[in-house]
């Protein structure tokens, strides 16, 4: 199977089937990670597709020692966090109030662990943490994306490590409380 | 695999955030335009970046070019700005041994001038000089008499 850093060289040449296929591979976990990122549906949309735009036009300038997603990843982080300021100066939409994370996940018995994440962890945090995890990222990987220190994506994700296992220790005894009690 | 780990990657799972038809028209659509507006730009960004090595080059150019006329023509102009003052040193001592046969046996102690600065601070030094000592013959003169 070709790896992504193969199709990127390949759309750098320019191959559009290449360029075409990466798009393919990441769309759908890239804007399930905008999802989370950005302030609202509309603005995950706007994320992306500028995300994609941006790829295609500085894919001269990929760094070929970076994988692919990383770079993907830290394009996409700059447009998510561009796009709130851009809809407050056009006051044109006001950002959904729920959030779109909540929007995505099914009603079930037990909160889903990102909805905590989310509510507790500060922005790069939580991105931290989504793209170690979730992405697979190494975290020399994830503070490159951040354009953060790798020392303080240790430090920052061993915190936000803390947090989430307090959270999930207190869901688990709730569960086993309702469960015993029920 | 840790719980936490094992329960972060089972939740991210129920996320369900997929690129619907219409979003991904929308992507299509923005990258066709960036492709019309590269291909009219008139090549791949590498090219665009040789011709801004070209253009710097072709500045350097011209600026040493701009150096090196401004030089040539400042060679001539010093070159009279000296023979000026030359001439103007030149009369200036004539003026001074003009006076000279009326006062023979007078001791003039003028010290030689020192002809290490540029040719116009020694041209006015020469004259301050030539000043006092004419100052200085008068009053010897008057003294004398």
């Amino acid at each position: 199977m070709t790896t992504d850093e193969q199709l990127a060289d390949a759309a750098k040449n320019g191959s559009e089937s290449a360029f075409n296929e990466l798009v393919a591979r990441h769309r759908d976990k890239l804007f399930r990670f905008l999802v989370t990122r950005c302030a609202s549906h509309a603005d995950a949309e706007d994320a992306i597709q500028d995300t994609f735009v941006n790829v295609y036009r500085y894919l001269h300038s990929f760094n070929p020692r970076w994988r692919f997603s990383t770079w993907l990843y830290r394009i996409a982080i700059r447009n998510a966090a561009r796009q709130p300021v851009d809809r407050a100066q056009q006051d044109t939409e006001i950002a959904d109030p729920v959030g779109p994370l909540q929007q995505c996940i099914d009603h079930s018995e037990r909160e889903n662990l990102w909805l905590a994440a989310k509510r507790l962890l500060a922005p790069d945090a939580f991105t931290a943490m989504w793209l170690h995890y979730v992405e697979d990222m190494p975290v020399k990987d994830v503070s490159h994306a951040l354009e953060r220190s790798v020392s303080w994506t240790k430090v920052t994700m061993l915190r936000s490590r803390r947090k989430l296992t307090q959270e999930l220790g207190k869901k688990t005894a709730t569960e086993v409380g309702s469960q015993s009690y029920g | 695999m840790d719980e936490l780990k094992k329960r972060l990657i089972e939740d991210a799972g129920e996320i369900e955030a997929v690129v619907s038809p219409e979003l991904q028209r929308r992507i299509d659509a923005s990258l066709n335009a960036a492709r019309e507006t590269r291909s009219v730009a008139g090549g791949r960004p590498e090219k665009r970046n040789s011709l801004w090595l070209i253009s710097s080059l072709t500045g350097l150019a011209a600026a040493a070019l701009v150096i090196l006329v401004i030089g040539w023509n400042r060679q001539p102009e010093l070159a009279a700005q000296e023979q000026v003052a030359g001439q103007q040193v030149q009369a200036a001592d004539e003026s001074l041994l003009e006076g000279w046969d009326i006062m023979d046996g007078l001791s003039l102690n003028i010290e030689s001038a020192d002809l290490t600065r540029s040719l116009e601070d020694e041209l006015v030094n020469l004259q301050s000089d030539l000043e006092k000592a004419r100052q200085s013959v008068e009053q010897d003169v008057k003294f004398n008499f």
